[in-house]
């Protein structure tokens, strides 16, 4: 299983935030969700990834190659959406697609079509009067109509009605069903990646927590809610963030044999949603902080 | 050079419709001072290499142009390749002026046609001095910029109209095409080369480090 994306010690730092020492992999052929609270780096990261920042210290290397020696090669075979449009805005739909097919060798017309008709994208409408969901809409036609063996994404999903939502994660599932594609995908929206991710990112604080398969997190996360007389100052330790209230508490072990053994007769042992897993890591870090 | 055509042929799709607002800017030069002809060929070239430069820098649309599959140094250089094509389309307007003016009974003389080469050189030199400005200063600064070169134009115009008075021996190979010093050009030609290929060189330094 080759790596489609490989970063190695890298770092890049601004006035007031770092990206530390990022060193990670994702593999070719699935869907990796990048997950982070507003600020914890997963824009940074993803334009280091596309070449549009330079990182101060490490190598990144994308389809094997350095991305910033061959980034030309590399964004051919890239489909990039972000949430933030960066079409001209005084161009219609179809002029705006007149611009960028010439610049890719695969452009497939047909399925850019297709797509337009899927997306109910209207040809003769400027970029500037759709809507920011419609203009996701554009990126994905784009990104998905020339072949790219890479799709990065960065918080596609917001601005999304759920109903669109729902089809363009069908749509994506669909996209790297040969096995030879891969998927980039930031977002805040737990729920998409629940049901769609393979490999879960969660990046906080320019830090990455963890990078593991969405159904190894099971295995070592627990959520537990009980009881305040449970807690002693030992057992606080285990947790990676706590939530009390004048009821008991609510709370994420990483170990969760551990946390089974010890809370299983005694308090509600679940395992966490990635949203909880994300709640409680930021949560745990500020209190650490 | 495939990317370098989609770039050029981006910028004119870009700047199209504020092409048609040079209709009205000729037909006025025609009615007003149709013997200056030669000088209007600077302005439209220019104006819609600003156009081109401002609507790239608005709304994120440098982060366009560094997603497309083509290297940056490659995006400058077909920046600095679109004042060709935008030269010659001013030129052409200017001659087409010149011709409407003749056909009218306006104008009464052969072409200039060295006054109005040397005008049309004197483009790609204006926008050597623009773009790795534009580059460097960006979003934030394109207004300051765009002030700036328009002040140059402006300061162009009028050299153009005391030729006689500050380069005597220019006015005079303009006038008849003879001159003293065959040196004298050749040096001013390689340093109008230098001057251009210098520029490209530090608006692509600049580009190639920026964060976008």
């Amino acid at each position: 299983m080759s790596n489609v994306i490989q970063l190695d010690h890298v770092t890049k730092s601004y006035d007031r935030f770092e990206l530390k020492d990022i060193s990670l992999s994702i593999k070719e052929g699935f869907i990796t969700g990048l997950i982070g609270p507003n600020g914890a780096g997963k824009t940074s990261l993803i334009k280091m990834i596309m070449g549009l920042i330079a990182q101060d210290h490490g190598d990144i290397l994308v389809f094997g190659q350095n991305n910033r020696q061959e980034q030309a090669a590399i964004r051919g075979r890239i489909g990039y959406v972000s949430d933030e449009s960066f079409y001209y805005e005084n161009m219609t739909v179809k002029q705006m697609k007149n611009i960028i097919a010439p610049f890719y060798p695969a452009w497939n017309n047909d399925t850019y079509l297709k797509l337009q008709e899927l997306f109910k994208l209207s040809p003769g409408k400027r970029i500037k009067d759709l809507s920011k969901g419609m203009k996701i809409k554009f990126s994905l036609a784009v990104a998905l109509s020339h072949g790219a063996d890479l799709l990065i994404m960065d918080e596609p999903t917001s601005g999304l009605d759920p109903i669109f939502r729902r089809e363009m994660l069908e749509l994506l599932s669909e996209h790297i069903q040969d096995e030879k594609k891969s998927i980039l995908f930031s977002t805040h929206n737990t729920t998409d990646l629940d049901r769609i991710a393979d490999y879960i990112i969660f990046i906080n604080e320019g830090r990455i927590v963890f990078n593991e398969m969405k159904e190894s997190l099971s295995e070592h996360y627990l959520l537990v809610k009980g009881g305040k007389e449970l807690l002693d100052r030992d057992v606080r330790r285990w947790f990676v963030g706590l939530r009390e209230n004048g009821l008991g508490f609510e709370g994420l072990i990483s170990n969760r044999a551990e946390g089974e053994r010890y809370f299983k007769d005694t308090a509600l042992c679940e395992t966490p949603t990635l949203e909880e897993i994300m709640y409680y890591t930021v949560k745990g870090d500020e209190a650490h902080a | 050079m495939h990317n370098s055509i989609a770039l050029i042929r981006k910028d004119f799709m870009l700047t199209r419709k504020f092409a048609l607002l040079l209709i009205p800017y000729f037909v006025l030069m025609l009615y007003s001072n149709a013997q200056a002809y030669t000088v209007f060929s600077l302005l439209p070239a220019l104006l819609l290499l600003i156009n081109a430069c401002t609507i790239d820098m608005q709304h994120n649309n440098q982060k366009f142009l560094a997603t497309l599959p083509v290297p940056r140094q490659r995006l400058i250089q077909a920046k600095y390749l679109t004042i060709i094509p935008l030269s010659l389309f001013s030129l052409l307007c200017t001659l087409l002026m010149y011709y409407a003016a003749v056909t009218m009974g306006k104008l009464d003389e052969p072409l200039r046609w060295r006054e109005l080469g040397l005008i049309t050189a004197v483009i790609p030199l204006l926008a050597a001095f623009y773009l790795p400005l534009y580059y460097w200063l960006g979003q934030k600064g394109m207004q300051f910029v765009n002030f700036i070169f328009m002040m140059a134009i402006m300061l162009c115009f009028t050299t153009f109209g005391s030729l006689n008075k500050e380069f005597p021996a220019l006015a005079q190979w303009v006038q008849d095409g003879k001159t003293d010093s065959m040196l004298l050009y050749v040096i001013g030609g390689l340093a109008y080369l230098i001057i251009i290929y210098a520029s490209c060189l530090i608006s692509t330094r600049i580009y190639m480090s920026k964060d976008i």
